[in-house]
């Protein structure tokens, strides 16, 4: 098994753990953080899937253009998973957030304590 | 020059100043009055076809760079779309509090909504998606209820489920085809390949958050139901533009594909799902907003059947329902947004207003029966066009179910009508009602939106006849044995 | 199922008056229409044998349970759990859907 089928199998594994979290532990700080390891799941899918051998796709100024577009990974995933790390760091402040206002009115952080029906 | 890319740029650069602008309230009411008029004049003064960003074109036929692309259909949507937010916009300056932050919070939500639908390239799409999953809760958030708060905190760690399974499916998208530009993808997805079906289950997941429909209609509609009035017109319009944009980008990909046949299936069973699951929740509510928020989720499923349908009728009807939809719906919010103003929201402790405000109450009339399909308004219109539709394509089942449902919506509204304005009530709640006042600006964009109600009745061709070009494109015409 | 045994459970809420059982009744009547009109579009598009098993599962189960509209009321409820269930329902089915069929 080589380096790239073995990076995409715990991709999968980190995608089925955060689902579980989301939809079964009782916490909401635990359901948070269990969205996070969904998103670096998707993040290293996404990393992996420019994977050819090469190396770090950084341009360092004293290096020609065809050496640099022979010798590197590709380049597109990693810009999108910057994009991507960045609307998760805002979701995540805004939920956090709104997260201590609810604890500080109900006192208990049990998800079916705080988000019920109302 | 182009004016273009200016539809997306300026209101986030006027996001940004309005922003800054903290507790001066006259700054704020002119700034916003002139920005509510530029924003109705850029639509019409942007040039068709396809927009390269940074100056890079095509490379040795591969698309190299992000590209908008602008035809007449998007823009009678871009026109609808920035017609009703500086309407609200107007509306939303006779409040007092926080006004800086809710002309932030709509201008970033009208630039996402309008990249959504010009969008040609899918990663800047999920971009502006999110964009608008943390608007749409930060407009809740202005409320300041407890119940706001669960509202949003709900809808987000749904919502946060459900775009990271998207990003997951423009990822096998990527890996199969080798580009993110929809004009050059489309060449590459002929051959079937379970990474392709991969993607786009998952978009179609991505598709029912962005519009509200099941199983997320009732984290959509508790949204709707805990901002006040006028912003929770301006979230359902949000709502609708997504389904649009996203709808026309499957179509363009998909349609007419034989492995597309199951996911067609499922697209149309969600419209018909939606439509009836938000009447019969909307004939049970007894809190005003919320019925009128179940109501936006059924009409919803109207538009997403419409285009799900895949035809050039059904993709006209589709969009042309959406348009009117957006236009009686926002006047119905204001309707409530007025109401709420007066006493408060449940049904049953109001009553009796009919006497104190006989106009607005006749606007209100207009826009219940527009809703429901009668003749001389606009629902009419686009209703019987999506009859026809499916009538077209051999299956007047769904014809039956839409006839229900629109049955099903005239009698809770007109029961919600009866509670609030014909209902007798005694001196004391009358003597209460009279001290409080009606906003002004509110009643005057509520006019606009009724007297546009009922000229698209009369004249429906204003609008379709910009449709007509880009549906025969993307269309195929079939029919079930 | 009648109006009165309607009309007594809505009284226990607080809200008996005219106008709500008869909405109430609107909304029990277009549930079982959406079943019944249902089964007969997935049997069209899948055989005859299968129509009429459907038709008769739908029927079946929209009698028994009856009146069915408070047992939706609940299921669509807003506590987080019911929502995630539903959530968790509709990406197994949707999966289901998309690739099973297509590899008959």
């Amino acid at each position: 098994m080589d380096f790239q089928m073995a990076s995409f199998i715990t991709s999968g594994l980190l995608v089925i753990i955060g689902l579980y979290g989301v939809f079964f532990v009782d916490n909401v700080l635990k359901k948070i953080i269990a969205l996070e390891i969904l998103g670096s799941g998707v993040n290293l899918a996404l990393i992996t899937i420019g994977y050819n051998g090469g190396t770090i796709p950084i341009k360092l100024p004293n290096v020609p253009v065809d050496v640099f577009a022979k010798e590197s990974a590709y380049p597109l995933t990693h810009a999108l998973v910057l994009t991507n790390i960045v609307i998760e760091a805002s979701m995540l402040a805004v939920m956090l957030g709104v997260s201590i206002i609810l604890y500080k009115k109900y006192k208990t952080l049990k998800s079916s304590v705080i988000l019920k029906e109302d | 020059m182009n004016y273009l890319p200016m539809i997306v740029v300026f209101p986030l650069i006027m996001a940004i100043i309005m922003n800054l602008l903290h507790g001066k309230e006259r700054a704020v009411k002119y700034i916003t009055f002139i920005t509510a008029i530029i924003l109705i004049i850029l639509p019409f003064i942007s040039q068709y076809g396809y927009y390269y960003f940074g100056g890079h074109g095509v490379v040795d036929g591969w698309v190299s760079g992000i590209a908008y692309l602008y035809n007449p259909a998007k823009q009678a949507v871009i026109v609808t779309l920035s017609l009703i937010a500086s309407l609200v916009l107007i509306a939303g300056m006779g409040e007092k509090l926080k006004n800086n932050m809710f002309v932030t919070l709509t201008l970033m939500g009208f630039a996402s909504v309008a990249a959504i639908v010009l969008a040609d390239d899918i990663f800047n799409l999920y971009v502006f998606f999110e964009i608008v999953s943390i608007v749409q809760a930060g407009l809740v958030f202005l409320s300041g209820t407890e119940e706001a708060y669960k509202a949003g905190l709900r809808y987000m760690i749904i919502g946060n489920v459900a775009a990271s399974l998207m990003l997951l499916g423009i990822a096998f998208l990527l890996a199969s085809t080798g580009t993110l530009n929809i004009t050059d993808m489309k060449n590459y997805l002929l051959v079937d390949n379970p990474m392709i079906y991969g993607g786009l289950l998952l978009l179609i997941v991505g598709l029912a958050y962005g519009a509200g429909l099941p199983p997320f209609h009732n984290v959509k509609a508790d949204l709707y139901a805990r901002a006040k009035g006028f912003i929770s017109a301006m979230l359902q319009t949000y709502s609708k533009f997504v389904l649009v944009g996203l709808m026309l980008i499957i179509l363009k990909l998909f349609n007419g594909l034989d492995y597309f046949a199951s996911a067609h299936g499922v697209l149309i069973a969600l419209g018909v799902l939606a439509m009836v699951f938000g009447v019969v929740m909307a004939l049970l509510q007894s809190d005003y907003k919320k019925l009128l928020a179940y109501h936006a989720i059924s009409q919803v499923g109207y538009v997403a059947t419409g285009l799900a349908l895949g035809t050039p009728l059904g993709i006209v009807a589709g969009i042309f329902h959406a348009i009117n939809n957006v236009i009686y719906k926002s006047a119905l919010f204001l309707g409530a947004y007025i109401v709420s103003c007066k006493r408060g929201s449940n049904l049953h402790k109001l009553g009796g207003l009919l006497p104190l405000m006989p106009s607005v109450a006749f606007m209100i009339l207009c826009a219940k029966l527009a809703i429901s399909g009668i003749p001389p308004f606009n629902g009419f219109q686009s209703k019987w066009m999506l009859a026809q539709a499916a009538m077209q394509v051999n299956m007047p089942e769904i014809a039956i179910i839409m006839i229900i449902v629109s049955i099903g919506t005239f009698v809770s509204m007109i029961k919600a009508f009866y509670l609030i304005y014909l209902k007798p009530v005694d001196e004391k709640t009358l003597k209460e009602y009279q001290n409080k006042e009606v906003p002004k600006l509110a009643v005057f964009s509520l006019f606009v939106l009724t007297a546009l109600c009922i000229i698209i009745g009369i004249y429906p061709d204003i609008v379709t006849n910009y449709l007509w070009d880009y549906a025969k494109e993307l269309g195929v015409n079939y029919c079930l044995k | 199922m009648s109006y009165d045994d309607i009309q007594k459970r809505l009284d226990k809420e607080g809200h008996g008056d005219g106008i709500t059982v008869g909405a109430v009744f609107t909304g029990e009547y277009t549930l079982y229409l959406l079943f019944i009109f249902g089964a007969l579009i997935i049997g069209r598009v899948y055989g005859k044998t299968l129509m009429t098993l459907f038709g008769l599962t739908a029927l079946a189960f929209s009698l028994s349970v009856s009146p069915i509209i408070f047992k939706f009321k609940e299921e669509n409820s807003n506590a987080i759990n019911y929502q995630l269930f539903w959530l968790s329902i509709f990406l197994g089915a949707i999966a289901f859907c998309i690739y099973m069929t297509t590899r008959w």
